[in-house]
């Protein structure tokens, strides 16, 4: 697969190795920035525009990156990535993460996903926002037992159900939880993140710039000093360095369609990380804003 | 079940604003240059419905049925439903409007309209047929973003709801119920992708 990544620029340039993180069920190493593909990558049957979603794609793995997430919900972005992988030679290397998002049929919804990602299994499937979970979670960990599926999880957003979240997190063996947590939203904060620590559980973190409104407030406002101490040149990675380093977040997934954020995204995956008391200082100034 | 109490209407905008506008302008490239004759045929639809032509209502009722029943094929089904599952539930719509319209066609006429009524339709169906394209275009700057009446849902939703007014068919207020859900939500898909 590398030589086929390289002939194709997807390594091509020399990217420093991005921040890792450990998922605790299995000890497995994965890139601290992912890629998100809600809205971004469903542009429908529009060759250039699928064409353009493949080239952030090769920017994303050349950066290092390797989850990408998606979700039946997402209209075309899983077909999108599908064609992504294969035109880029990444259907290997990519750690996949999608989502099963039905009341029922949940086996043939994830067989008709798999087909249009084009990989042989998924590395993680998650219950999207909770739907029916009683059902589709026994699912997903057959699967799993099955070695049909890597990783098993469950995902909310916005905040939606975190009482409920808990209570899985407490009860149900899932390797993933995927919730929402930025700079202004930091309820997770509370409960959810130390228990995540505690169970062993991964976190993925979702709407890390509350789909680009995060970034439309701040960017109106200077950069801080404390930016330049780490390492961040843009508000989107001090709002994605403000992710990553809390202890407890394996991976933020961030979406977009264009190469230079894919490139600035990636950028702030790496170090130098700010630690509590700096963090502290991070969201009490944004809060400020 | 869903727990859809848990969604907002933002969670159901699941495209970005560029990419409606570019189906909306590959579906008019791919169309062209029949945009005229329908542009021609919408107008010429409403001067007939106005001066009370012989058998105007049929005539109209029958044509917005064949526009909605493309509209739900091409536009709904083939092309919109690639960026939005929903949009299979409203080419579903769209054809049992395109029923309905057939189906006040050939049935006989209601009570005429009164004369305020009358201009009220065809106030609204000029609405459709000329101000809707020409505002759409305007907005994207480019006539290959005009969204015209018997093509989109939108535009004929708006001459729909004119020609009912106008003719009374029987049962016509029935007429009203899709076109009228189509413009709410096109006006809220419309609200969301601008203050997105």
């Amino acid at each position: 697969m590398l030589p086929v990544l390289a002939a194709q620029g997807v390594l091509a340039r020399t990217a420093p190795p991005p921040l890792m993180r450990r998922i605790p069920s299995t000890g497995e190493g994965i890139p601290a920035v992912g890629l998100g593909s809600w809205i971004t990558f469903n542009v429908g049957n529009d060759p250039p525009a699928r064409a353009a979603c493949a080239e952030v794609m090769r920017q994303f793995f050349a950066a290092g990156g390797r989850l990408i997430d998606s979700s039946p919900m997402y209209g075309s972005s899983q077909g999108v990535i599908g064609e992504g992988l294969q035109r880029i030679g990444a259907a290997a290397r990519v750690f996949s993460a999608d989502k099963v998002w039905t009341s029922s049929g949940g086996a043939a919804q994830i067989e008709a996903s798999r087909g249009l990602w084009r990989v042989p299994r998924f590395d993680l499937l998650q219950v999207h926002n909770l739907l029916a979970w009683e059902d589709q979670l026994p699912l997903l960990q057959r699967m799993k037992a099955q070695g049909q599926v890597r990783y098993v999880g469950i995902t909310t957003s916005e905040g939606r159900r975190h009482a409920e979240l808990e209570r899985i997190m407490r009860g149900q063996r899932i390797d993933f939880v995927q919730l929402t947590y930025n700079l202004l939203d930091r309820e997770a904060e509370q409960r959810l993140l130390p228990l995540a620590r505690e169970r062993g559980i991964a976190v993925l973190a979702n709407r890390p710039f509350r789909e680009g409104e995060l970034l439309r407030q701040l960017r109106r406002h200077p950069l801080p000093a404390w930016a330049a101490e780490i390492g961040c040149a843009t508000w989107a990675q001090v709002a994605l360095k403000f992710i990553v380093s809390h202890p407890a977040v394996t991976c933020a997934i961030p979406a977009t369609s264009r190469v230079d954020h894919v490139r600035e995204n990636m950028a702030a995956a790496g170090a130098p990380l700010p630690d509590e008391a700096l963090r502290r200082r991070m969201a009490a100034h944004v809060e400020r804003l | 079940m869903v727990e859809w109490r848990s969604y907002g209407p933002r969670d159901f905008l699941m495209f970005a604003p560029r990419t409606y506008w570019r189906l909306v302008e590959i579906y008019n490239g791919d169309l062209w240059p029949w945009q005229v004759a329908v542009a021609m045929g919408g107008a010429a639809l409403v001067w007939h419905v106005a001066r009370r032509g012989p058998g105007a209502r049929r005539v109209a009722c029958a044509a917005l049925a064949l526009a909605w029943l493309w509209v739900a094929w091409d536009w709904q089904w083939q092309r919109y439903a690639s960026i939005n599952w929903g949009a299979r539930s409203f080419a579903a719509a769209s054809a049992l409007q395109a029923a309905l319209m057939l189906a006040a066609a050939v049935r006989e006429p209601g009570a005429r309209a009164g004369s305020g009524q009358r201009r009220a339709g065809i106030l609204l169906a000029l609405a459709g047929t000329i101000a809707y394209p020409l505002a759409t275009a305007a907005a994207g700057a480019s006539w290959a973003r005009a969204e015209l009446a018997g093509l989109l849902p939108e535009p004929t939703a708006l001459v729909t709801l004119g020609v009912i007014v106008a003719t009374r068919p029987r049962q016509w207020p029935w007429l009203g119920v899709v076109p009228l859900l189509t413009l709410l939500l096109g006006a809220a898909t419309a609200w969301l992708m601008l203050t997105r």
